[in-house]
C-alpha cells in the first residue's frame, strides 16, 4: 500500500542507509514509508487504552504514512493521526522498508 | 436481555398490538451507523464522518412484518471499555441499565466492511455480552474498489451471529436486515467466546488477545485480491495535511464559509426581514391602534423577526459544517489546527466552533459537541461569544459610519474598514487569551493528545446534508426562539409602561415615552455607571435593551432619535448622532473616542439571550449550567467595561477626546 509513497519520498535503499535505528526507537523518529512493530506504550493510561483499541498495541504492525505534521499511521488499513507528543511515547522496532 | 424479553419479542411477531421490539444500533464512528438508522427508520437524523459526533441519543421507529420496532442509535464508539461518556452510554444501554431506556431485544452491530478488522474489535466485545445480535456488514459496495472479498458465510460461522450485507446509503439489504432483526429476537442466544490460548488478562493484554483472534478470523474470511498502492484519500492527504499547504487550504475553506455566511445569507435575511415587515404592516392595517397592536407588532413580531433574520446564516453554516464533516475533511482540519490550538490548551477540534463564532455564537456553541474532553469543550464554550458575531455588525456599522472618517490609509485601505477589522481582531485575540487563561485556572486539565481516525474521503449525500442542517435550524428555533420571544415581549412592556401623558406619535413624544417608561428610568438609573465610559442615559437604555440581542441597540437608538423605526436608516441615524449636542456644554455629545469605546464594549460584552440560553443548556443545564452562563456573562461584562473605560480615559489622557 505504501509502495507509491516510498518510491516518491524515500528510495528504500537510501532511507535504510540514512535511518540508523536498527533497534527500538520512538515512533516519532521513524521515517515515512517504514513499517514498524509496536514494542511499548509509555503514554498516559487513557491514551494507551485508546491506542490499543484502535489497533496500536504491543506486537501490532503499523505503517508510517506521513510524518510531516504529526504522525499519520496505517493501522490495519485505516488511517490514524497522532500528534508528535504521543508518537514519542510509542516505542517501535522498525521493520524493513 | 432475559429469556422472557426474547419471548416477548417473539410474541410481538405474532401480535402486532404487543409492545414494540426494541433494538439498538452500535458501531464505530464513521461506520455509516447513522445512515443505516435513517435507512431503517426513515427518520431524519444527523450523520457525519467526524468521530464522536453522535453524542445525543437518537431514536426512531419502523414497522416490520412483526409489528412496530423501536430503534435507538447509540453514540459511535471504538470499544465498550466505558472510558468516555459515549462508551459508557453505549455499554449501559446494551446491558439494560441505562436510565430511561428499557432493556433491548436485539442489538444490531454496524460494521464497516472496508475496515473489518478494526470494526470487529467492538463487535467481539458486544457479542461477548450474549445479547441476540445481528451484524449489518455495511459498505459492501466499496469492497470491489478496495480489492477485498469477504466470505460472509464463513464470517457467520466464525462470529456465531447473523451477518447481513447492506449498503446503507442506497438502502440495499435493509429489508433483509429488518427480517433478520425480527427473527433474531426469537432465536436462542449464543455468547461468543474468543477461542484463544491466552487467559483473559488485564486491559493491556485484552486488546492484543482480541486482535489476535480477529486476525485469525480475517485470515479465514477476507481475501485481498491485490495490494492497494496509495489510495485516493492518501494522495489528497499528502496535500491537505501538508505542514504549509494544510493550514492554508483550511483557512481558504474557512474564508469561503465565512464569505458564504455573509454574502449568501444576506439576500435571504433581507427577504425574511421584508416578510416580517410585510406581516407587521398587515397587522397594523387590520387592527385598530392600541396596546394589543403594539404588543403584536413591536413586541412579538419585532422579537421573532430579530431571531428569524439569523436563520439563513445558521443554515448556511451548518450546511458547510455538514459538508466538511461528511466528506471526511473535518477530522483533517482538527489534525492540521491542533498544533496551533495546543499552546492555548485547546484541542484542534476547538477551531471550528471558534471560527463559527464569527457568524453566530449559538450554532458555534452547539458545534462544540464534537470536543470529547469536557474541560476543553467548556473552555471553548466560554470564549466563543468573544468572536465578533454577525449581530455586532449592525452596531459596528452604525458607529463606524457615524464617527470614523471615510479616508484612505496608505492609499489602499479605508480607515473605516480597518476599524472594523480591528474590532474583529480584538475579539479574536481576546477569545484566544481567555481560553489560555481558563485552561490554566478554572478549567485546568492536561490537554488530551490528539489520536484521531481519518476516515476515507467520501461524497456527502445532499439529502443527509440538508436534513442535518434542518435539524440544527429547528433546534435553534425551538431553544433560542422561545426565549428571545419572551424577552422581546418583556422589553416591549418595559419600554411601553408606564405610559406618559403624551399621546402623539411624533419622534419627540416617542423619546419622552421612552424616557418615562420603566426602561427609560432604568437607563437614567444606570447613567452613573455608564458615565465613566462617557455615555448618557440614551446609550444606557440602548445597552440595556440590547442585552436581549445586540442588534436591538441600533433600533433602540433609532427609536430614541426618532429615525427609521426599524433602525434601517443607518445613514440618517449616524447624522443625528454626529449632530447630538450636550445640553449643558453645547459640545458634541458623541465623539469618535466614545464611539470606539462603545464598539469595544460591544466586542466584549455578552449581550445575547440566545447565547446565554445555549451556554446554559450545553454546560449541563439546571444549576450547573446557570453557574457557567452567569460566569460567562460576568467575565465578559467586566472585560467590556474595563476595555471601554481604558479606551475612553486613555484617549482623554492622550488628548483624543475632543469633539467639534
Amino acid at each position: 500500500m505504501l509502495k507509491f509513497l516510498r518510491r516518491r519520498r524515500h528510495s528504500p535503499s537510501s532511507a535504510s542507509i540514512r535511518f540508523s535505528c536498527p533497534d527500538d526507537c520512538p515512533l516519532a523518529s521513524c521515517p515515512i514509508g517504514f513499517c514498524a512493530l509496536v514494542v511499548g506504550l509509555s503514554c498516559h493510561a487513557d491514551e494507551a487504552r485508546r491506542l490499543r483499541t484502535l489497533g496500536v498495541f504491543e506486537g501490532a504492525r503499523v505503517g508510517i504514512v506521513d510524518t510531516r505534521s504529526g504522525i499519520l499511521l496505517d493501522v490495519r488499513g485505516s488511517r490514524l493521526a497522532l500528534d508528535v507528543k504521543v508518537a514519542r511515547t510509542i516505542r517501535v522496532r522498525p521493520l524493513a522498508a | 436481555m432475559t429469556a422472557s424479553a426474547a419471548l416477548a419479542g417473539a410474541a410481538g411477531a405474532a401480535e402486532p398490538a404487543a409492545r414494540p421490539l426494541r433494538i439498538a444500533l452500535v458501531g464505530n464512528p464513521n461506520c455509516g451507523k447513522s445512515t443505516l438508522f435513517n435507512a431503517l427508520t426513515g427518520r431524519r437524523q444527523r450523520v457525519a464522518n467526524f468521530p464522536g459526533v453522535t453524542v445525543e441519543r437518537a431514536e426512531g421507529e419502523y414497522r416490520s412484518g412483526a409489528g412496530a420496532v423501536s430503534v435507538i442509535d447509540l453514540p459511535g464508539t471504538y470499544s465498550l471499555s466505558a472510558e468516555s461518556p459515549d462508551e459508557a452510554i453505549a455499554l449501559d444501554v446494551l446491558l439494560g441499565r441505562a436510565e430511561g431506556v428499557p432493556p433491548l431485544d436485539v442489538v444490531v452491530i454496524v460494521v464497516d466492511a472496508e475496515n473489518l478488522e478494526r470494526n470487529l474489535f467492538l463487535a467481539t466485545e458486544v457479542l461477548e455480552l450474549g445479547r441476540p445480535t445481528v451484524i449489518a456488514l455495511n459498505r459492501v459496495d466499496r469492497l470491489e474498489r478496495a480489492g477485498l472479498q469477504i466470505d460472509v458465510v464463513e464470517l457467520i460461522h466464525e462470529l456465531g451471529a447473523v451477518v447481513v450485507p447492506v449498503v446503507a446509503t442506497r438502502g440495499e439489504g435493509v429489508d433483509r436486515l429488518r427480517h433478520a432483526i425480527d427473527r433474531a429476537a426469537s432465536l436462542p442466544r449464543a455468547t461468543l467466546r474468543l477461542a484463544d490460548d491466552d487467559a483473559a488478562g488485564d486491559d493491556d493484554h485484552d486488546a492484543h488477545r482480541r486482535y489476535r483472534w480477529i486476525s485469525r478470523v480475517i485470515d479465514r474470511t477476507v481475501t485481498r485480491r491485490e495490494r492497494r498502492t496509495q489510495s485516493l484519500s492518501d494522495r489528497v492527504d499528502a496535500v491537505v495535511l501538508h505542514r504549509v499547504w494544510g493550514p492554508i487550504i483550511f483557512l481558504a475553506l474557512m474564508l469561503v464559509v465565512f464569505q458564504a455566511m455573509f454574502s449568501w445569507a444576506q439576500p435571504l435575511a433581507n427577504g425574511i426581514q421584508a416578510l416580517v415587515a410585510l406581516t407587521a404592516t398587515g397587522v397594523r392595517a387590520a387592527l385598530p391602534p392600541g396596546e394589543f397592536r403594539s404588543l403584536l407588532v413591536d413586541g412579538a413580531l419585532g422579537g421573532v423577526g430579530s431571531v428569524l433574520v439569523f436563520l439563513p446564516q445558521i443554515a448556511i453554516l451548518f450546511l458547510f459544517i455538514g459538508l466538511l464533516e461528511d466528506s471526511g475533511y473535518m477530522a483533517r482540519a482538527a489534525f492540521v489546527m491542533d498544533r496551533y490550538m495546543r499552546p492555548l490548551g485547546l484541542h484542534g477540534k476547538s477551531f471550528i466552533p471558534l471560527i463559527s463564532g464569527y457568524a453566530c455564537a449559538v450554532p458555534a456553541i452547539m458545534s462544540t459537541r464534537t470536543i470529547q474532553q469536557p474541560k476543553e469543550r467548556l473552555a471553548t464554550i466560554m470564549v466563543v461569544p468573544l468572536m465578533s458575531c454577525s449581530a455586532r455588525l449592525p452596531v459596528y456599522t452604525l458607529l463606524v459610519a457615524a464617527f470614523v472618517p471615510a479616508v484612505t490609509v496608505g492609499g489602499l485601505f479605508s480607515l473605516q474598514g480597518l476599524t472594523m477589522l480591528g474590532m474583529y481582531l480584538m475579539g479574536t485575540v481576546a477569545a484566544l487569551l481567555a481560553a489560555a487563561v481558563f485552561r490554566r485556572t478554572l478549567l485546568r486539565s492536561e490537554t488530551r493528545a490528539l489520536i484521531i481516525e481519518l476516515p476515507a474521503y467520501s461524497l456527502p449525500s445532499p439529502r443527509v446534508l440538508f436534513n442535518s442542517a434542518w435539524q440544527r435550524v429547528r433546534l435553534f428555533l425551538r431553544r433560542a426562539g422561545t426565549v428571545i420571544f419572551a424577552i422581546s415581549i418583556l422589553l416591549w412592556g418595559l419600554a411601553s409602561y408606564p405610559r406618559s401623558s403624551t399621546a402623539s406619535s411624533s419622534p419627540a413624544a416617542q423619546e419622552q415615552q421612552l424616557s418615562h417608561s420603566a426602561l427609560g428610568r432604568l437607563g437614567h438609573a444606570i447613567e452613573p455607571a455608564v458615565r465613566p465610559l462617557g455615555y448618557d442615559w440614551k446609550i444606557g437604555v440602548s445597552m440595556i435593551a440590547s442585552f436581549a440581542a445586540r442588534e436591538v441597540f441600533v433600533s433602540t437608538m433609532g427609536t430614541i432619535y426618532g429615525v427609521g423605526h426599524d433602525g434601517d436608516d443607518t445613514h440618517a441615524l449616524a447624522q443625528r448622532l454626529r449632530d447630538e449636542r450636550d445640553p449643558a456644554t453645547g459640545r458634541a455629545m458623541y465623539t469618535p473616542l466614545i464611539a470606539v469605546g462603545l464598539m469595544a464594549f460591544y466586542v466584549f460584552a455578552l449581550m445575547c439571550t440566545s447565547t446565554l440560553t445555549m451556554t446554559h443548556k450545553e454546560t449541563g443545564g439546571g444549576w450547573q449550567g446557570a453557574r457557567w452562563a452567569a460566569l460567562q456573562f460576568t467575565y465578559m461584562l467586566v472585560l467590556a467595561y474595563g476595555m471601554a473605560f481604558l479606551i475612553y480615559h486613555g484617549g482623554l489622557a492622550l488628548g483624543l477626546g475632543g469633539g467639534a
